[in-house]
């Protein structure tokens, strides 16, 4: 008997790094390495569960920049060189290792054979396209494919210009449309933040439902009576559910989360930076910088420096363990749960996709073994919002708290001291686009199209809250600075283009083939 | 609203400040210096007026201005001798003031201006009285309170329904807003039209229904 549902909510984003004018970008290596240690491996974990007669339902954002970085052949064909150096790596490795580190030789053999069954499950059962594999589950049913702002833009800070809230989910829908073809049910509002009046936007563009973190609930006006333990509806009825802390938190802590079992592979010791320089740059930045390869031999082991050996099958045989437990864990909260409710509860667990696989190198593993333990007991079932939505049509009313999942709840990771600069640009750049766009309705000069296209997509690709984020945690800082003052360059520099009517064709060629993001851009959808 | 809902509430919120800004980019994203990162001069100012108040925390305002030389001009405003001023109001009143002598520039404001609208008036002091001269657009601020509602304002919506604008609308003309009995019975009245369209035309996803708890499809 079902004494309660499991809403599993997976956000897959990265932001749109494209560096045609480099053979070898280190930006550029943060999807490759997405694709190859969470993308791929869930993706043939859940071929799996499906070839095994094993049923399960998975909820999942692909961001509209993620989805155009899967589907550019240029990412893609230096994806594919990638992952012909990793099996290169690999065979040096398991080489040297039989020589002079017999006790990592396993390990070495176990990374070739990883890279190979990637390369084999890229090229055989995707057919070269990661997003084959999304539309299989998606079409099948067994996963909802849901979309995001079309940059991932912080949508409560960009509000001063409703139309650019506007353009950031009407684009959004649009690309949803071009690489799933159909509209999208449903929205991970990026990085959960929700502002009160947003909801009318999301029900103009068809979207049912969104994520929020439990406070936008708690304290919403007036409170969510069933908790985060139901969804509620806004005023103007977009179904919002609420994420629950425990079962986030047993998976995503880093101190008291599954992923910090001493067991599982240690994220930072890495080949990249234990060997030899002189064997090892080739595989490192170009520029001598060393980086992570993927190639990491330890286990977690402890707190301190002393790493032993990493063997994936023992890890293997822990991420059992832990699905058991977090199985064991949400059967006896929702029988806790049933006591205070009058329909049967649900626990909504969202967490960021790349959190499976790349921080938590066996996370897919738990996911696979986590859905054969749901199928096999049968007291909880996973399902999708709108399952639940199906089950559950009436919610409360109310008008969800703004709030973000980012540290403290709001707004302050995306605008602090560090960042606060980006605003007045983007504020400027979104009203300068309302009012390019209006002067310029009627135009048919190809030109002119081309000018003001371009000039969308640097505005779009600016307001991307990632590099907000990055500026704040300190991580790629310098990228993440001059990513935004680029896109903020580019506009002014096509606004004079256009002003001036003195078109640098070699400049527009070049940032329409650098920033190709959405193909199908259409200046005239920032008009009111 | 009963004692299982104060539990359930009160379950919902976390434990710790634990939250899930550790994003996955974070670990992917290393500070390396890359031959590929230039330098991209933009502008300074836009030589347009501004007044901008964006909302941080539940007390912390991120305010930031662009005052032009003609609007300076215009006012006879000298910023060697005199300030710019910036208040915060809501729909009480004066909350929070700052000054300064830049044309362009930012403030991050501290207080706690809960669950309101709120907004920020550029200006400047002329004999004593303050002059506006842009205001800028409200906010709606945050809100860390739980706001438990009375069984009257328990309000329930199946889904697919937009009801909000039909009963403000209907609330609005016949002035029942303000008056929490008026209201119930106004979607009392509401609820027995949804039925009887339910009855003539079936069940659609346009068709409206309101509720209050108990109603559910459960």
């Amino acid at each position: 008997m079902i004494k309660g549902y499991w809403i599993p909510i997976l956000h897959s984003h990265l932001p749109f790094v494209k560096h045609p004018e480099y053979d070898n970008f280190l930006e550029e290596h943060w999807l490759f390495e997405a694709i190859t240690e969470c993308y791929i491996p869930l993706l043939s974990r859940l071929k799996k569960l499906e070839n095994e007669g094993v049923e399960f339902r998975l909820t999942t954002s692909i961001t509209p920049p993620l989805a155009e970085m899967l589907d550019d052949a240029h990412l893609m064909g230096k994806y594919a060189k990638f992952l012909e150096r990793q099996i290169e790596l690999g065979e040096k490795e398991i080489a040297r290792t039989a020589q002079e580190d017999p006790h990592f030789h396993n390990n070495a053999l176990f990374y070739y054979h990883f890279f190979k069954e990637t390369k084999t499950f890229f090229d055989t059962v995707l057919h070269g396209n990661v997003l084959n594999g999304y539309r299989y589950f998606y079409n099948k049913g067994s996963l909802e494919v849901i979309t995001c702002g079309a940059t991932h833009g912080f949508l409560p800070l960009l509000c001063v210009n409703e139309k650019a809230v506007e353009v950031q989910v009407e684009v959004a829908i649009k690309a949803h449309q071009k690489h799933f073809h159909r509209n999208p049910k449903g929205i991970w509002l990026p990085e959960c933040a929700y502002y009160e009046g947003l909801d009318r936007i999301l029900k103009e563009n068809g979207l049912e439902f969104f994520i929020v973190d439990s406070h936008a609930l708690v304290h919403a006006n007036p409170t969510a009576l069933n908790g985060v333990y139901a969804p509620v509806h806004t005023p103007h009825g977009v179904a919002a559910f609420g994420r629950d802390g425990e079962s986030s938190k047993q998976v995503w802590s880093s101190k008291e989360g599954y992923p910090g079992d001493v067991n599982y592979r240690d994220f930072y010791r890495d080949i990249g930076y234990d060997l030899d320089y002189d064997y090892i740059k080739d595989y490192i930045n170009p520029d001598g910088q060393r980086v992570f390869t993927g190639y990491k031999y330890h286990k977690i082991t402890g707190n301190s420096d002393y790493k032993e050996a990493y063997d994936p099958y023992i890890a293997s045989c822990k991420t059992q363990e832990h699905a058991r437990d977090f199985h064991f864990n949400r059967e006896k909260q929702i029988e806790y749960l049933s006591r205070y409710m009058d329909r049967t509860p649900m626990v909504v667990s969202p967490y960021d996709a790349e959190l499976f696989g790349h921080w938590w190198f066996e996370g897919p593993e738990f996911l696979y073994n986590l859905f054969k333990e749901i199928d096999k007991h049968k007291v909880i079932k996973a399902i999708t919002p709108l399952d639940y939505l199906n089950r559950y049509p009436t919610n409360q009313v109310v008008s969800p708290n703004p709030s973000s999942w980012g540290d403290q709840g709001y707004y302050d990771v995306w605008l602090n001291e560090g960042n606060s600069w980006i605003y007045r640009h983007l504020h400027e750049m979104a009203d300068k686009m309302s009012q390019y766009a209006y002067n310029y309705r009627d135009t048919h000069e190809s030109n002119h199209v081309r000018l003001l296209n371009q000039m969308l997509r640097e505005l779009l690709l600016a307001q991307s809250s990632d590099w907000a984020f990055l500026v704040t945690t300190a991580t790629a800082s310098q990228y993440s600075i001059s990513r935004t003052k680029e896109h903020i360059f580019n506009f002014n520099q096509l606004v004079d283009m256009l002003n001036s009517n003195t078109i640098d064709f070699g400049r527009l060629a070049y940032l329409e083939e650098k920033n190709s993001i959405f193909s199908f851009i259409d200046f005239k959808i920032f008009l009111d | 609203m009963n004692e299982n809902n104060r539990y359930l509430i009160k379950e919902s919120i976390p434990k710790d400040s634990f939250s899930s800004t550790t994003h996955a980019i974070d670990t992917m994203a290393q500070e390396v210096p890359s031959e590929g990162i230039r330098e991209y001069p933009i502008p300074s100012r836009y030589y347009k007026d501004r007044v901008t108040l964006l909302p941080v925390n539940q007390s912390k305002y991120y305010l930031y201005w662009e005052i032009t030389d003609e609007t300076l001009q215009k006012h006879g405003i000298d910023l060697n001798s005199q300030q710019l001023h910036f208040r915060i109001y809501d729909a009480n009143g004066m909350l929070f003031t700052v000054s300064s002598s830049f044309a362009v520039s930012e403030y991050f404001i501290k207080g706690v201006f809960e669950n309101r609208k709120i907004y920020a008036k550029a200006g400047f002091m002329e004999k004593g009285v303050f002059q506006e001269l842009f205001v800028s657009q409200p906010i709606h601020t945050f809100s860390s309170q739980i706001n438990l509602p009375s069984d009257k304002d328990e309000i329930w919506m199946c889904r697919g329904l937009l009801w909000s604008e039909f009963l403000h609308t209907s609330t609005t003309h016949l002035e029942f807003s303000g008056s929490s009995a008026k209201y119930i019975k106004e979607l009392e009245r509401l609820r027995f039209l949804t039925q009887m369209t339910q009855s003539t035309f079936g069940v659609g996803s346009s068709t409206m229904s309101l509720s209050h708890k108990g109603d559910s499809n459960d």
